[in-house]
């Protein structure tokens, strides 16, 4: 009679460990994992600094565009009545001004419309630029103002 | 006859040895510093996802408050009475008053006896009433003296939460300037 002793070099399943592949696959899936969940924070904490940056930057145009309103015809067309450039931070309340620094322009220039009342028209842009880190944002608002608009009104 | 053996219960194998104290040190070690990062990563996390949150949360809520104040000027046939944290707007619907009250850091609207909070956790805020004249070579008006010659409101405000007993970072910041629409008389 023989009796052949069959064993697997490999351990019972119970004992066994992990390889080092197994274990280096696991851990390779755990960090990108990791990595994947640390990559959309941050690019969620800065796309909200963007739409925050964007929104300031919006009511900074609209403060400069709804002061226009409140100058007559002659004052739109006198040269530097009206400030070419201007600089607004993004908290001013802060003491100093903290924040980023907004860069902004405002041109009046004629409509280049064709039309008998062309004369009366005067085209505004309000043009606005600022960083994000290392990136270079720009903004630009524009609006006709009319010789016999909103001006007689309020005056 | 041939007899082969094919598998071993491991039940059957008992072994009585344990851990020794340099691997036990090892693995508790180990156990430790991955708990640690395990902690520091869910700490970071919830910080990151709550300061998302407060940014949204105070920035919808400021921007319909904003745009509530904004139609409210607008509209309004004047200013009745002003200071730098209190406005009465003359409205056909009823006197519209907003009071900004620094020790609860609410904003608050009232009109025909009905009050709502529209600004919460207010940390700053201040009204600066102007005239209608603009200054030469600037983008100002000339501040009104009286409450009859208001004619722009510059509003600025700012609201903060707190994260884990850390203001830093959860700000709102809300500036405008509102041109009131109807004609002086």
């Amino acid at each position: 009679m023989k009796i052949k002793l069959a064993l697997s070099s490999r351990p019972p399943g119970n004992l066994a460990a992990f390889s080092v592949i197994e274990a280096s696959v696991g851990m390779a899936v755990i960090g990108i994992v990791i990595g994947a969940m640390l990559s959309g924070i941050t690019t969620g904490t800065f796309t909200m600094r963007m739409a925050r940056e964007n929104i300031r930057a919006t009511q900074i145009m609209l403060e400069k565009v709804e002061t226009i309103r409140l100058y007559s015809w002659d004052q739109i067309n006198t040269a530097g009545f009206i400030p070419a450039t201007f600089n607004e931070t993004y908290d001013p309340q802060g003491t100093p001004s903290v924040g980023l620094t907004y860069t902004g322009t405002m041109t009046i220039a004629p409509a280049s419309i064709n039309s008998s009342y062309s004369n009366d028209l005067r085209l505004v842009t309000v043009h606005l630029s600022w960083q994000t880190g290392s990136l270079q944002r720009d903004r630009e608002f524009t609006s006709y103002i009319s010789r016999n608009g909103l001006q007689d009104y309020i005056y | 006859m041939d007899f082969k053996i094919t598998s071993i219960k491991a039940g059957g194998v008992k072994t009585s040895s344990g851990f020794t104290l340099l691997e036990l040190l090892f693995s508790v070690g180990i156990t430790t510093l991955c708990l640690s990062v395990l902690a520091v990563f869910f700490m970071f996390c919830t910080h990151s996802f709550t300061t998302l949150f407060n940014y949204v949360d105070l920035d919808e809520a400021n921007r319909l408050a904003m745009d509530q104040l904004t139609r409210d000027v607008r509209q309004s046939n004047g200013v009745q009475s002003f200071t730098t944290n209190n406005l009465v707007l003359l409205d056909s619907g009823g006197n519209i008053t907003y009071t900004y009250d620094t020790a609860a850091r609410t904003l608050t609207r009232s009109q025909n006896g009905v009050s709502k909070t529209v600004v919460g956790e207010c940390d700053k805020l201040n009204f600066v009433i102007g005239q209608r004249n603009p200054v030469n070579a600037s983008y100002d008006v000339f501040p009104a003296a009286t409450a009859a010659t208001a004619k722009v409101i510059n509003v600025s405000w700012s609201c903060s939460r707190k994260v884990l007993g850390i203001k830093e970072d959860t700000e709102s910041v809300q500036t405008a300037r509102i041109v009131i629409r109807k004609q002086g008389s």
